[in-house]
């Protein structure tokens, strides 16, 4: 556990090293706010579902943007090979970036919370919404992030990384759209609807902390790390 | 003592090693010379655990010995060609993340020792990507000898250096050797003289020559004469 620690120490702080870290807060933030508070002045609709399907939305390309040099660039660079022949499980590696991704999501997500309070001050707000709200955000980002693990993993380019896992993510996000369900055979859409992470988010944006959904999201996480574990044992 | 039997490796139908078998004594500096392609950084990769064999046993002090285990990389250090860095990180900073990777429980102390041991007093809180290649070198060197490994592993320790930079590096790893087992690819001839107590010339995956410095007569001509 405290390899896995000092991994992910390392990784989050080398997020703030370069202005990648910063952009990526600052371009979710505006582009939160711009979609949300239009939705409250423009559509005078002052509720939380809008902002947390808006994160959910901007995930899909938030994270691969996160995940791409993950396991890409250190095999490019070869510090792959460092890290691999120190004294560490591959595993620890692994769960340590994933763990320092989490970490960056709960900054992104504290980081709207100036937001949530304005809508706290202007409406009436369910709080328990709130909370399942961010808790299924968090899970369905930590979903992404091991997605964005596993394509890492099967390349040595970033830029490959980033828009296989965009691809994926995109394709997730599309599952659960009305306007492509209604176009496909009915027993498609019965596979669409239990393979999409968004529309599992349904559960939690109402309000819900649904054992199942939960249980789903974290599998998809270990599923996709355990994944990522053995693409980068396949190419040793 | 380490040993390497018969060890081999196949990338799909290609053999990159075939059969390696060689020792090293302990506080030596083995040369393992060939040209490019020869698969020295291949055995390299393999006696590190980061690439698996195709056959073959490694032993250390006649005791086999599970080269992905991590109790056998505690026991090494590595110096990859080309000495990938995180150039983000100061010296500090990457020598205690090594440390810390190495499970050494006292990390700044260690990551003063090595810095010093190296020559890395005077840049030790700069950034890494700020460095001149030389001392690139050194902290590479440093991160390898963090937590006091046994064995060196340095795969060609000296390219792109410039004149001065080779001459401080070779002298630091002579002063290593005097407490360590380490092994060394180059295809510099004269590097492979200067530093090696003992030479393993390898062509095309396999052990062409395995003879102490002293012993080797005009090294070019047999090195010619071996690999071409």
């Amino acid at each position: 556990m405290k390899k896995v620690l000092t991994v992910a120490t390392k990784e989050f702080q080398g997020y703030f090293y370069n202005p990648i870290g910063y952009v990526f807060l600052g371009i979710m933030l505006m582009l939160t706010c711009w979609v949300f508070w239009g939705d409250v002045f423009v559509a005078g609709n002052a509720d939380i579902k809008p902002l947390l399907q808006t994160l959910g939305y901007l995930f899909s390309i938030f994270i691969p943007a996160i995940t791409m040099g993950w396991i890409a660039d250190e095999k490019r660079s070869g510090t792959w090979e460092v890290m691999m022949t120190n004294p560490v499980d591959m595993v620890m590696i692994l769960w340590g970036k994933m763990l320092a991704g989490m970490g960056f999501l709960v900054v992104g997500l504290l980081l709207t919370m100036p937001t949530l309070l304005s809508l706290l001050y202007l409406g009436k707000m369910d709080l328990g919404v709130v909370f399942s709200g961010y808790v299924g955000l968090f899970l369905m980002g930590s979903a992404y992030l091991s997605i964005g693990l596993w394509v890492s993993s099967l390349t040595r380019h970033p830029a490959v990384a980033f828009i296989g896992t965009t691809i994926l993510l995109v394709l997730n996000s599309l599952m659960s759209q009305e306007i492509v369900l209604s176009k496909i055979p009915y027993f498609v859409v019965g596979i669409f609807e239990k393979l999409s992470l968004n529309d599992k988010m349904t559960t939690f944006y109402n309000g819900e902390l649904g054992l199942n959904t939960f249980v789903y999201l974290v599998s998809v996480v270990i599923l996709f790390t355990w994944l990522a574990q053995k693409a980068n044992e396949k190419n040793n | 003592m380490l040993e390497i039997k018969n060890i081999s490796k196949n990338f799909g139908s290609k053999t990159a090693l075939n059969e390696v078998s060689f020792s090293i004594k302990d506080k030596s500096v083995t040369g393992l010379l060939g040209p490019n392609g020869a698969g020295k950084t291949t055995l390299m990769r393999i006696l590190t655990g980061y690439f698996a064999s195709s056959g073959g046993e490694v032993y250390w002090d006649k005791k086999e010995i599970d080269t992905k285990s991590l109790i056998y990389k505690n026991r090494i250090g590595y110096l990859p060609e080309n000495n990938p860095l995180y150039g983000y990180m100061k010296v500090r900073e990457y020598l205690e993340y090594t440390a810390k990777l190495k499970g050494v429980d006292d990390y700044l102390t260690e990551s003063l020792r090595v810095a010093k041991e190296c020559g890395l007093g005077d840049v030790f809180e700069n950034k890494i990507e700020t460095l001149s290649k030389g001392y690139k070198q050194r902290v590479g060197l440093a991160a390898a000898l963090t937590g006091d490994p046994e064995l060196l592993i340095l795969d060609e320790p000296t390219t792109g250096l410039d004149p001065n930079q080779i001459i401080e590096i070779r002298k630091l790893i002579k002063k290593l050797a005097k407490q360590k087992m380490v092994i060394l690819s180059t295809h510099i001839l004269p590097e492979a003289s200067a530093i090696c107590s003992r030479l393993l010339i390898i062509s095309q995956g396999k052990i062409v020559l395995d003879e102490t410095t002293a012993k080797i007569k005009n090294l070019e001509k047999k090195f010619i004469q071996l690999t071409s």
